[in-house]
């Protein structure tokens, strides 16, 4: 792959992170206040499989610091270390582990320690008692995780099968 | 993107997820046992650190100011410097949520006081109860 066609993709997940990190943050929570279906972490996740860490550290900054600029600055307190933690645990994951775990549990995994950081941090700043809402925040970032996995696995399918059209392609031409 | 091709495969789920989904249920179970309810006598309002509303559960409340309107449906509209957040009290279960807002993120929305306290960052709003009372969920 070209560096041009790189930086053209990796600019493309970054915009679309952005772009569903900010309709999610037009609605209301799900169920429990601060849960989200993370559409936002499809996209990250997609870069650090295509690309890798830095790439992927690359789109996490670029859309916290955009989010900021649209949501202000107390998306970039509690989404920054959440953001980090939760990639790097998926890093460990997707480098050491790609053939045996499959990325809707590395995705949910994600999302549960993305959501309990961001409250522990909330927690921290704000000097309130927020546990209540761990179990509860928990129990949705599984079911977002897994929901944003699945979303992210078929398009790695359909990317898949795209490549191998355009490889006939270039063998019948 | 050689690493993408570990990834493909018919189903998107692997026997070893399994384990991944105990360690998630092992935190949920952790963290229920370290959560419990909270109550008190009544509750207090403040933005931007100014007390503006004192409720007391099945005894009436005192507004302060005039942030504070009291809507047709019982529910308290409460304005801050940035925006405003609506409050429903539930005197019966000694409870009050914050049914909507427009910050940003809308973090507060469906929020507990039962949890603890509720706290809208973007407009500077804190419930707190008036003589606590803690309630484990568990043991």
């Amino acid at each position: 792959m070209t560096k041009s066609k790189k930086v053209a993709i990796i600019a493309l997940l970054t915009a679309l992170s952005l772009i569903s990190f900010i309709l999610e943050s037009l609605l209301p929570p799900l169920f429990i206040p601060g849960a989200k279906i993370g559409l936002a972490n499809i996209f990250t996740m997609l870069c650090l499989i295509w690309f890798g860490l830095p790439e992927a550290l690359i789109t996490l900054a670029a859309k916290i610091l955009l989010a900021a600029v649209f949501g202000g600055f107390s998306q970039v307190l509690y989404s920054a270390p959440a953001g980090l933690i939760s990639l790097l645990v998926a890093f460990v994951f997707v480098r050491f582990l790609p053939d045996k775990i499959s990325i809707c549990a590395v995705c949910a995994l994600s999302a549960v320690i993305h959501n309990l950081t961001q409250l522990a941090v909330f927690g921290m700043v704000t000097q309130a008692s927020v546990i209540y809402y761990a179990p509860y925040l928990a129990i949705a970032g599984a079911l977002a995780g897994t929901i944003t996995g699945l979303a992210a696995f078929f398009v790695l399918k359909r990317r898949e099968h795209i490549q191998k059209l355009n490889e006939k392609d270039v063998e019948n031409a | 993107m050689k690493r993408a091709e570990n990834y493909l495969g018919k189903k998107p789920f692997r026997p070893l997820d399994i384990a991944v989904y105990a360690l998630i249920s092992l935190l949920i179970a952790a963290s229920f046992a370290f959560s419990g309810k909270t109550s008190g006598k009544g509750f207090e309002v403040y933005v931007s650190g100014e007390k503006v509303l004192e409720y007391t559960f099945g005894g009436g409340y005192l507004v302060y100011g005039d942030r504070v309107t009291v809507q047709s449906d019982g529910t308290f509209r409460i304005t801050c410097d940035n925006g405003y957040n609506v409050l429903s009290v539930n005197d019966k279960e000694r409870d009050a949520t914050i049914v909507s807002a427009d910050c940003s993120g809308k973090h507060c929305e469906r929020m507990k006081l039962s949890s603890g306290s509720i706290i809208c960052s973007p407009h500077s709003l804190v419930i707190k109860f008036v003589d606590k009372i803690d309630d484990p969920l568990v043991g």
